[in-house]
Order: C-alpha cells, then sequence, then structure tokens
C-alpha cells in the first residue's frame, strides 16, 4: 500500500472537511468547541438567579441596578470533544486494494481531524472478536494497517458482527466508525454508537467488486473474512438476485443509522478521497466544510 | 439463381456448430475470487453448484460469434457459384450392354436417375442422350427430359458379350458439345477414354451358373451334359431340377466350392425333345437355365466319285462325320466329291463340290514355304508341316480363294463355280496320297468345315443347340415363303436380309424359326460366356466428380462477395477473442 499516497490524499481532504464538531454540544476538557454546559467563553448563552458561590464576575449588574436582585450572566462552556475512532480491521476492509487504500484515507483523515479540532482522540482497532487500542502516533505513522491485518489471520466460521459492546466509548463522545458494514445487518447493530449521549458517524467505504461483481460462470469463490472456499455458478439470475440482497443489506444499515441518529456514509474507493468526502459524506453530515 | 457448391465437403465444417454447442455446454473452469460478500450469497438458493460437468447453454455474444464463424468458414468452404441463366449442358449416358450388367440392372434403374438428376442441376438446360455400348443398337433416349430417359433406361436390357466399348464412348464423345460428359454406366472398373467418366452401381456378387452343355447318343439313348459352376468366392449349396414341359424332377442339392466346376448328366426321357436344367435362382439368372434340345441335324448326302489312292483317304474321313449318306445318283446329291480337270465347266447338278486332280496330271516343283491364308475353313490350324513336291498343275483364277499357299502356288482353294449363295467348290491342286496331308489335322478339318459349310447352306429342318447370341445363318428356300421367329408364345417376322445374319436370342430358351408356318429351325440358346458371369469383380464406381467440377467452371459464376467472407473469417476470432480477453 502507498503509504505517501494516502497520506497525501487525507491532507488533501482535511483542507476542504472536517468532523462535524460545529453542530452539536459536547463534553470535555476546555476546548474550543460548545460544551454542554456553561462556561467562560464570549458567547453570551443565559440568565439565572445567582446562588452562593457563583462567580462575582459574571453578576449583571445592569441587571441587579434595575430589580434590585442578583442575576448571573451565563456564557457557553467551550470544550475540547472526546472523539473514539473504531477502526475495522477486519480483512474485507482490505481484500480489495482501493478499498484498503480509502480505509487508510478515512483513518488518517478522521484521526488527523479529530487532532487538528483539539478533540481528545482515541483509536481502536476493532474486529469480530476484540477491541485493540491504536497509539495515536502508531496510527499517524501508518503503522497500524498491517498489525491490523495481521490481528485478522484468525478467521472465524461465518463473518460476525464486529464488537463494539466491547468498545470503552467515553460519555458524550463523538463515535466515528470506519467499516464497511459487511457482516449481518441488524436494526440495533449501530445502537452503540448513541448511548451515553453519543453520536456516531459511520464511514463505510465500498468497492465496485462488492456492489456489481461481475461474476460470470464458474467461480471458486474465496471467503476473506472467513477463509472458506465455495465453487458456485454464477448465472445471470444469481447475479441480479445477489445485487438486489446487496441493495437491501445496506437499505437496512441506513434504516438503523436513521434509528438511532447515527450519520451513515457510504464511501465508493473509486474516486479520489476529497470529491468522495464531497459527494457522499458532505450531504449527510458526517463531514463539515472547513470554512 | 440457383446455386450449386463447389466442394459440398466444405459442409463438413458445419460440425463445427455442435461442437462449439458442446463446448459451450461444458462447464467452464471455474475461476479463483476473492470476495468479502459471500454471506450474500450464500442467502440466495444456489442454481448450480460445482462438481456438475455440464450446465444449461447461455447465449452470449461470443457464442453467437463463433457460430457465425463456423457458418461463413461453412459458406466459404463448400465454394458456392451461382448457376447463370443461359447455362446448357450435353450429358450422353453410355449403357454398358455386356450382359453381367443384368445382375445389377435393377441398382442401375434405381441410383443412376437420381446421379443424373444431381448432374441435372449443374446447369439450367440439360441435352440427355442415351446410348448403349452396342454399336449397332439404336439411340435409347435424346432429349431434355430425364423422367423420359429414365423410362428408356427401364426398358432397356444388355444383350451382348464381352465387346469393345471404345467406339460407343467415341460416339458419345462426338455428341458433347460445349459443356456436358460422357457417363458411361457399367458394373465393372473399366477403362474408359479421356474425359469420360464411369459409374457402376453393383457390388461383388455371388453367382452360380451354367457354363456349357453337350447333348450325345449314347447306347441309342440321347443324354445330356451340362457344366455347372460357382463363379463366386466362397462354398455355396443350391439345388437343380429338370424341367420337361410343365412337370418338374424332385429337386436335387448341390454343393460347389468357390470356383468348382461339377458336370451333370442325364437321359432325355421317352418321346421328349427338349427339356430344361434348371438352378436355383439367383441375382445372376440368365445362366440360371439350360434349355436342351435333342439335336437334328440336316442330313448331308454325298455321291461320292472319286478312285485311286485318294478314296480311302476321304472314305475315313467321311466315315467319321454324323449325319452323312451316300446318295442314291448325283441328282440325289448334296455334296460332290469327284476328280477332274477343275478348269473344265462343271457337269450338272450345280452342287457343291470338293475336286481332287486328275490323276495324270503333272505340274511344277514346288518351293518355298507352306502357308495358310485367313479364312474360316483354315482358321487355327496348322499347315507348314505339309510335305507335298509337287503341284497338279492347277492355275488359279483371279475370283479364286486361296486357301494354303506354298511358295507362290496356291495349293488348295476355293471357287466359286455356282452362282451364290451355293458354297464355291474346294479345289485341292496336289495329291493328298502323295503327301503327308492324311496325317495333318488341318487336312481333316479343313474338309470336315467343308462339309458342314455346305451342310449350313442346305435348306431344311434342323434342331440343334446353340450358344446365346451364336451367329445361325439360315439357309432356306426363298421360294417356300416368309420366315418368322417364335420365342415362347410371340412371333415376329424375319427378313431375309436378317435370316442371312441371324443369331440365337440373348436369353437362354427355347426359340423356332418358321417357314410359312412349317418349322425351320428348333433352337435352345444356351448362356455359356463365363466371362459375363463371373461378377466377383463387380464394384461400384463413381468418376463424376471431375467432370462435374469442369461443368460447373463452365455454366456458373463464383461467389463475389467470397472477399468479404475471407474478411470476415479474419475479422470474427478477433472480435470473439478481444470480448473473451475483456470479459476475463
Amino acid at each position: 500500500m502507498n503509504d505517501h499516497a494516502i497520506r497525501t490524499a487525507a491532507q488533501t481532504a482535511q483542507a476542504a472537511f472536517r468532523l462535524p464538531l460545529r453542530d452539536s454540544t459536547w463534553r470535555g476538557l476546555h476546548g474550543q468547541f460548545a460544551g454542554q454546559g456553561s462556561g467562560s467563553s464570549l458567547d453570551f448563552q443565559d440568565h439565572r438567579p445567582y446562588f452562593p458561590g457563583d462567580d462575582p464576575r459574571h453578576i449583571n449588574w445592569q441587571a441587579f441596578a434595575r430589580t434590585g436582585n442578583y442575576t448571573m450572566k451565563l456564557y457557553r462552556q467551550e470544550v475540547s470533544p472526546q472523539i473514539d475512532l473504531l477502526i475495522d480491521c477486519s480483512p474485507s476492509m482490505f481484500f480489495d486494494p482501493a478499498k484498503a487504500k480509502r480505509t487508510g484515507e478515512l483513518a488518517l483523515f478522521c484521526a488527523e481531524s479529530a487532532l487538528r479540532l483539539g478533540a481528545a482522540l482515541r483509536v481502536h482497532a476493532v474486529d469480530a472478536s476484540a477491541v485493540r487500542l491504536v497509539a495515536i502516533d502508531q496510527l499517524l505513522g501508518g503503522k497500524w494497517l498491517p498489525a491490523a491485518e495481521i490481528s485478522s489471520a484468525a478467521k472465524s466460521a461465518a463473518p460476525e458482527k464486529l464488537a463494539l459492546e466491547r468498545a470503552p466509548f467515553r460519555h458524550g463522545s463523538l463515535r466515528v466508525l470506519v467499516s464497511d458494514l459487511l457482516f449481518p445487518a441488524e436494526m440495533d447493530g449501530l445502537r452503540l454508537l448513541a448511548v451515553n449521549q453519543g453520536r456516531g458517524i459511520v464511514f463505510a467505504p465500498w468497492c465496485r467488486a462488492e456492489a456489481e461483481p461481475e461474476w460470470d460462470g464458474n467461480h471458486l469463490f474465496h471467503d476473506v473474512e472467513t477463509g472458506a472456499k465455495e465453487r458456485r455458478r454464477v448465472t445471470p439470475s444469481l447475479l441480479r438476485r445477489y445485487t438486489e440482497a446487496y441493495a437491501r443489506h445496506f437499505a437496512t444499515w441506513r434504516d438503523a443509522a436513521r434509528r438511532h441518529g447515527v450519520r451513515l456514509a457510504r464511501l465508493n474507493c473509486t474516486n479520489d478521497f476529497t470529491s468522495t468526502l464531497r459527494a457522499e459524506a458532505l450531504p449527510v453530515g458526517a463531514v463539515e466544510p472547513c470554512q | 439463381m440457383p446455386v450449386i457448391f463447389d466442394n459440398p465437403a466444405g459442409f463438413w465444417a458445419l460440425l463445427g456448430i455442435p461442437a462449439l454447442l458442446l463446448i459451450h455446454t461444458l462447464q467452464a473452469r471455474s475461476r479463483r475470487t476473492a470476495s468479502s460478500t459471500l454471506f450474500l450469497l450464500d442467502r440466495l438458493a444456489p442454481e448450480s453448484r460445482g462438481g456438475w460437468h455440464w450446465e444449461r447453454l447461455r447465449s452470449s455474444l461470443p457464442l453467437w460469434l463463433q457460430l457465425l464463424f463456423v457458418l461463413v468458414l461453412a459458406w466459404v468452404l463448400v465454394a458456392p457459384r451461382w448457376i447463370r441463366p443461359d447455362a446448357s449442358q450435353n450429358i450422353v449416358v453410355v449403357l454398358d450392354s455386356s450382359l453381367s450388367m443384368a445382375a445389377s440392372l435393377d441398382e442401375s434403374r434405381a441410383q443412376l436417375p437420381a446421379r443424373l438428376r444431381q448432374m441435372e442441376s449443374l446447369a439450367m438446360r440439360t441435352e440427355w442422350t442415351l446410348l448403349e455400348s452396342n454399336p449397332r443398337a439404336p439411340t435409347l433416349y435424346r432429349g431434355d427430359n430425364l423422367s423420359q430417359l429414365s423410362s428408356a433406361l427401364n426398358a432397356w436390357e444388355p444383350a451382348l458379350g464381352q465387346h469393345d466399348i471404345v467406339p460407343s464412348l467415341q460416339l458419345a464423345s462426338s455428341l458433347v458439345r460445349g459443356a456436358g460428359a460422357v457417363v458411361f454406366v457399367s458394373d465393372h472398373i473399366r477403362d474408359v477414354p479421356e474425359g469420360a467418366a464411369l459409374l457402376s452401381f453393383a457390388d461383388p456378387m455371388e453367382n452360380c451358373g451354367f457354363i456349357g452343355s453337350g447333348v450325345e447318343e449314347k447306347d441309342g439313348q440321347t443324354v445330356w451334359h451340362a457344366l455347372v459352376r460357382n463363379h463366386g468366392s466362397a462354398t455355396r449349396t443350391f439345388s437343380w431340377h429338370l424341367a420337361v414341359g410343365t412337370q418338374t424332377s424332385t429337386p436335387q442339392s448341390l454343393t460347389l466350392a468357390a470356383g468348382e466346376t461339377r458336370a451333370l448328366q442325364g437321359f432325355f426321357p421317352e418321346g421328349t425333345d427338349r427339356l430344361t436344367v434348371v438352378l436355383q435362382p439367383d441375382k445372376f439368372s440368365l445362366d440360371d437355365q439350360l434349355p436342351l434340345l435333342r439335336p437334328q441335324p440336316k442330313n448331308l448326302r454325298v455321291a461320292l466319285q472319286l478312285s485311286g489312292p485318294e478314296l480311302p483317304i476321304l472314305d475315313r474321313v467321311l466315315r467319321g462325320i454324323p449325319h452323312l449318306q451316300t446318295a442314291a445318283s448325283l441328282e440325289q446329291a448334296d455334296l460332290r466329291i469327284s476328280r477332274r480337270e477343275p478348269n473344265a465347266p462343271p457337269a450338272p447338278p450345280a452342287i457343291p463340290s470338293i475336286i481332287f486332280p486328275e490323276e495324270n496330271a503333272s505340274g511344277p516343283a514346288l518351293q518355298g514355304w507352306v502357308v495358310a491364308e485367313k479364312h474360316p475353313l483354315v482358321n487355327d490350324t496348322s499347315w507348314p508341316a505339309l510335305a507335298c513336291t509337287h503341284a497338279a498343275g492347277i492355275t488359279s483364277q483371279a475370283e479364286d480363294t486361296a486357301l494354303v499357299w506354298r511358295g507362290e502356288t496356291p495349293l488348295i482353294f476355293l471357287r466359286q463355280e455356282n452362282p451364290r449363295p451355293a458354297p464355291p467348290a474346294l479345289l485341292f491342286n496336289f495329291f493328298p496320297a502323295q503327301s503327308n496331308a492324311p496325317k495333318l489335322p488341318a487336312f481333316v478339318i479343313l474338309l470336315r468345315r467343308y462339309i458342314e459349310t455346305v451342310r449350313a447352306a442346305l435348306p431344311g429342318f434342323e434342331a440343334r443347340n446353340a450358344d446365346t447370341h451364336q451367329l445361325l445363318p439360315l439357309a432356306f428356300d426363298p421360294a417356300k415363303g416368309n420366315l418368322s421367329l417364335k420365342i415362347g408364345d410371340t412371333s415376329r417376322p424375319l427378313t431375309a436380309a436378317q435370316a442371312g445374319v441371324f443369331r440365337a436370342p440373348a436369353r437362354a430358351g427355347f426359340f423356332q424359326i418358321l417357314q410359312n408356318g412349317q418349322p425351320l429351325l428348333d433352337g435352345a440358346a444356351q448362356f455359356s460366356d463365363v466371362r459375363e458371369a463371373r461378377l466377383t469383380d463387380c464394384a461400384v464406381a463413381d468418376t463424376l466428380v471431375a467432370r462435374e467440377k469442369s461443368i460447373v467452371r463452365a455454366t456458373s459464376a463464383p461467389d463475389p462477395y467470397r472477399p468479404f467472407w475471407l474478411g470476415l473469417l479474419l475479422a470474427l476470432p478477433l472480435l470473439t477473442w478481444f470480448l473473451l480477453r475483456r470479459r476475463s
């Protein structure tokens, strides 16, 4: 995999887009994004009666002059949001070179975007069996992908859902999942991205070989997830029904994302990364423009 | 315009179509494909699992291109040609008149019209001529209607033994003008002249039949003999019986090895003059019946007016000739044997004579070799051993026919003393008693041949056995009425000219010559041509193909789109290859 190309594509995309942190309030340490409580920023938020112990610097003296009551002037809290980045490291993410590249671009884009925004970032590699913390330096240095591939050497008998329940999501964090969602779809499969006041974004890379395969005749299929081999005869009828099943699969994921308020962006692996974000992630709010 | 194919073998290329379909029906080798979505595929009902070698034929562009390639290839290979609207041809069919053709006549009648119909398609108009190889036979058919030619073929029957086919084929060649062919229809592989084609529809056949016969008087009874031969290549058992009138004898079995000849014999039943020996029928029926007559030769009355040393010689010769009688008087004689001056006018009556020189005659000493002329009386006899020193001094005349010479001197010759058709007189220009002539077979044979010639020219009733198609010149008195030939129940008149060259019928059987209703000749025609009866050499042949090609070139034009088809032949594989490569 060309690490330089991935890094270049991610940096180009960062110039135009970033993770969507401005349209919501966050919990976290002092930072530059609106927090869920009141703080010391310059943005006026509300008034409330004075309680003992309040900072007297925020008493609205003009209001006291008019009413004789102590009224506190509240300003918006500015925090550094917490971002939990989960990267699906199952083999399906890497079996196609374009898809592997897109996965790398997404991981790098999300991580660098989070860091650039001053977010408290945690990166986890996740597959069907485990969640492993990935050092940010390792991710930024481009060393995580081989490790992830090695970690997925243990094949399961059948594709299983990601072990999201083992992910240590922080309270109120933004959960960014980079996964192709190629495991049986469930309506509650994305619920964990939204629990504990969290918000979820799913970047799902897809490639043409999955969506519109050019299968014809006899194929010895090698399941990259399970390692199983299966001989099949693909007829036009079977191919048509496959594409219908593929569409239904992602329709289910969209419904699940909609139910839990998760933003799902499916990104194709054919076009360049920035164009793909503009065309497929921006409309669903999975990214926002930098301006 | 009708289309014909210069190379019909090119249609074999169409076998590529089922081969292609078969190949496309075979399941292709599986391609290795990595997939991350096999779980989606697992949910779908499989239509075909691995392990099957056959599958339903699926329509695909490469398949159609390959089929089109095969079709175009076949079209190019068969070399289509378009017959010109004004194209015509002359086809002269010459039928082999050999009797052996009778065995395969049914096959020829069945297959020849169909083969000729193929030739008819080579031109818009075909002029047919049907001949037979018998040069004296008339044209059987001439016209443009193949059905009528077939009718003429069905009415035709072969009638000759072995004969020279070249004259008839030369005649046929002269009838072909422009495009056309001479087709010789036979049952054997025959050498035909350049430009003629051979057709034969006969397979090798087994045949048993009569090859000869004889009738003789033995102990006061008439005994018949018959030779039966197995002409085939395998041992054969068959039956035979006698048929006398409507009665038949008990069939008897006869087993003959391949090539074996067996003699049958028996007595003529009392009071019966004719019988038929019948073999079990086979494909060649001409030699399966042997009609036999009790012979009844014409009696020849001889007036022997001879004395001297030649008398015992002649007496000994005459005693060996059957049915010869001594005439009571010269007026009742049919043949006179005398000694006289040959140049003197013959004394009446005007009958054939054998004349020896006067005893006191003398001539010059003879020198040189003894040679015989080519004449029926001396053919195939040897005369060089004749030792005679002096001639009798007879001077031959210009109209005499010399038979034997010594040096420049004719020793034996014929002289026409009486008006034709009376036979000429036989003259000896030497003294046989003073030579070794009595010891020479040729001398005895000459006398017997001459006497039989005189007997044959003698008008009168005769019953005899003869070979089929044997020349039997009839001696008759024209003043006694017209002649007619009767075979079975059919009768037809004979002219005097026909009687002079009358031949026994071509088919075995009894026949009768009647003059003014009275029998002149009772005959039994017997098939005995061994060469025609040997049918193991028959073979199927068809050398018309080369001639057809030349006719096609003369009557048709090649496909003008051939370059386009050739270009398409090059383009289709490239296109198929491109499509398959793109798909893979």
